[in-house]
């Protein structure tokens, strides 16, 4: 009982058939679950959280992505440039930029200030990143279908967090 | 053992000084959840995404992220931790038929608390502490901001040592006989597991307040590693606290009527099994962090957190067994059948129900998130306050409310005002938070971003925003009935000799032993089932997006 203290005898009971089912059925459900995820590298090693992250200096990132814009912000980015993309408060350091479908593109980001999200929405893709300052971010994304695509901030980073916005537009 | 009436909890030997101090955690706990409430009103408005609403609250920017911070820190900060206190005394005192030892330290533990929480809402209303509940450096907040939760949780943990004092004392001087009580075993798993989560908070919280007067650095993401530390850990005293609550209650409820059909052993080894996988679970809040390794992320944040829905799988059949077995003992013998028999009146029984539901939705929207692949699909979208609405609010708070019906009767020996109120009441604010979650589950399934104050018409399939202040409003409204029913009880409330009248459903008890509890393994299973459905879902889901990696 459970507002009473009972004797060891008297609590220290046997489990029933049930709950043992019942314990070894929640182990098993866990391990499927673990399972599932470790063994998923094996099987689809295009769909997994990047794994590329490497220490840098705000300054040389900044430097890095405004060269990027200046030459890329609206327009066509050719398949086997890399895009370097920074996070401030409340922008991102390109407004838009075009890509190809099915293609391969190497992404950098980063943040100049405080911790920002890179989050993609639209065509019913959502993909969420952390955007940390001080540390670069790359991946590889390759979309699949061609339409507008939004990239908004998701980790709170001041009054204008709402108002971050990018637009990736995927042509054929 | 078995002619104990509820009503000899009353006439326990605690004295009116260890009342008083659960009484004032109480009654603290109550101020938060009020404050928290008013600042929910502004945040589920903000989110509707009706801009006529905005400007007649005088709603922008600004304001949202200040109401937010305060209802994140009341709500999850305040008054779960002033409840915790106040069930942390009672089950070393009242139940373990004791008075308080201790009680200048329980003072100095709450006055403590109380300028910490001041400094707290202080800095957050003067604007200065925009930083939500998370606080992530480099967004700096008020140096008073860092001070008061500190403050706050140093209180915290002085009276959890206080709790672990008087366990002690109670068993030095054997004012209980056996074991102790199921109810203060789940309380001493979550103070332990309290114990570390209040040890990192105020470790990282000490080191953001250094780097904030200039004396030393910060790195982001050691923060972000050691905050989880204090939330992840915080969040699964919640849970302990909560699961024991739902052990009190069904016990409670039934007039200590289900004594024999809680298997004790069962309970306790799962309580500790949460002891076991809580540190391991840590990671699942850095998934799509970078500076990580993908190694620590898949076995901390992901195979750990699979592990440590194990124990919450546990107690779920252990509760629901137990219910089971009260109404089959009593005649009602078919497999489902026992299911339209619950006394759906009664507080204590419905809030078992409708908090396992409620960890139901809850445990089965966790799982995409912890796992490391699809958490890429739900990441800080608004699927994950649905998911901890669910958790928090219709679990945890639910149940931390239905308790205060029950032991307010006990410390103060009064009725409690009106009981037709206290049952409209815990239907009212799980149907608001049923709404309110499932709305923020859609809409962080395609993409809706939390936290945030964003155009809702950025997306055609984000327009069914209305309906998180629908759910929203139902919700607060029930915490109003919660609220002004307690106050009434204190102010108006009678005493008398059957203060629990409404309150118990008494059983028939034909058998004690060897019922069986199928039913309910039923009823897991068919959770098991839609469990894995989703699960396995998030995958497909996660193969038709464009390839990342």
């Amino acid at each position: 009982m459970a507002l009473i203290s009972r004797s060891f005898e008297d609590w220290y009971k046997k489990f029933s058939k049930e709950e043992k089912i019942w314990i070894i059925t929640a182990f098993i459900v866990a391990i499927i679950l673990a399972t599932t995820t470790v063994t998923w590298h094996i099987f689809d090693s295009k769909h997994q959280v990047p794994s590329y992250s490497k220490e840098i200096d705000p300054y040389v990132f900044k430097e890095m992505a405004i060269n990027f814009s200046r030459e890329y912000n609206n327009k066509f980015i050719p398949p086997n440039v890399d895009i370097y993309i920074a996070a401030q408060q409340y922008y991102w350091s390109v407004q838009k930029i075009i890509l190809k479908k099915n293609t391969d593109y190497r992404f950098y980001v980063a943040s100049l200030d405080v911790i920002h999200g890179f989050t993609i929405v639209g065509n019913g893709v959502v993909y969420n990143l952390m955007v940390m300052p001080g540390m670069t971010y790359g991946f590889t994304i390759n979309f699949n279908k061609e339409g507008k695509y939004y990239v908004i901030c998701s980790e709170y980073c001041g009054y204008g967090h709402g108002e971050m916005r990018m637009i990736i537009e995927v042509i054929t | 053992m078995n002619k104990l009436n509820i009503m000899d909890l009353v006439k326990f030997k605690a004295d009116n000084k260890t009342k008083q101090v659960i009484f004032a955690n109480f009654l603290m706990a109550l101020v938060s959840i009020v404050i928290g409430g008013i600042a929910a009103i502004f945040i589920a408005i903000g989110r509707s995404g009706i801009s006529e609403l905005f400007s007649l609250l005088n709603i922008n920017h600004e304001y949202y992220y200040r109401w937010l911070t305060l209802h994140g820190m009341n709500m999850l900060i305040f008054w779960i931790l002033w409840f915790e206190v106040a069930l942390l005394y009672f089950t070393s005192t009242v139940i373990l038929n004791q008075s308080i030892h201790g009680y200048k330290i329980a003072l100095t533990s709450l006055t403590t608390m109380l300028y910490g929480q001041i400094l707290v809402e202080y800095s957050i209303l003067s604007g200065e502490s925009d930083v939500l509940f998370t606080a992530y450096p480099p967004l700096a907040a008020d140096n008073l901001f860092y001070a008061g939760y500190i403050l706050f949780l140093l209180g915290t943990g002085v009276a959890v040592i206080l709790f672990f004092v008087n366990i002690y004392k109670a068993k030095v001087n054997e004012t209980y006989k056996g074991s102790l009580p199921l109810v203060t075993w789940g309380a001493a798993i979550a103070g332990i597991i309290a114990i570390t989560a209040i040890f990192q908070g105020i470790i990282i919280l000490t080191n953001t307040l250094a780097w904030k007067i200039g004396l030393i650095s910060i790195n982001p993401m050691t923060y972000r590693w050691f905050f989880w530390g204090l939330g992840h850990n915080a969040q699964y005293v919640n849970v302990v606290a909560t699961i024991a609550v739902l052990y009190a209650l069904i016990v409670l409820g039934t007039g200590f009527k289900t004594i024999n059909f809680i298997n004790e052993r069962y309970a306790k080894l799962a309580f500790a099994l949460v002891t076991l996988f809580v540190i391991p679970g840590i990671g699942h809040h850095i998934l799509v962090d970078p500076g990580f390794s993908t190694i620590l992320k898949q076995a901390s944040g992901s195979v750990g957190s699979h592990f440590l829905s194990v124990p919450t799988m546990l107690h779920a059949f252990a509760l629901l067994g137990a219910l089971e077995a009260t109404l089959r003992s009593s005649g009602h013998t078919s497999l489902l059948g026992w299911i339209r028999k619950i006394p759906w009146k009664n507080p204590a029984m419905a809030t078992i129900v409708l908090v396992l539901i409620s960890f139901g939705i809850g445990g089965i929207t966790a799982q995409p998130l912890t796992t490391l692949q699809p958490n890429l699909n739900y990441h800080n979208t608004f699927w994950v306050p649905g998911h901890f609405h669910f958790m928090v609010a219709g679990g945890t708070t639910l149940a931390f409310m239905t308790l205060i019906y029950y032991m307010l009767p006990i410390l103060i020996s009064k009725r409690i005002y009106s009981i037709k109120l206290v049952t409209i009441q815990i239907y009212l604010f799980f149907l608001g938070i049923l709404i309110l979650g499932l709305s923020m589950i859609m809409l962080g399934y395609e993409g809706v971003p939390r936290r945030t104050l964003i155009n809702s018409s950025l997306l055609p399939s984000w327009s069914i925003s209305p309906l998180i202040l629908v759910g929203g409003t139902l919700a607060i409204t029930a915490g109003i009935m919660f609220v002004l029913n307690v106050l009434l009880t204190i102010l108006l409330g009678k005493q008398g000799e059957n203060i629990f009248e409404g309150f118990i459903t008494n059983y028939d008890i034909k058998e004690t032993s060897n019922v069986s509890k199928k039913g309910s393994l039923v009823v897991c299973f068919i959770v098991i089932v839609i469990l894995l459905l989703i699960f396995f879902i998030s995958f497909v889901r996660l193969t038709y997006m464009p390839s990342l990696y």
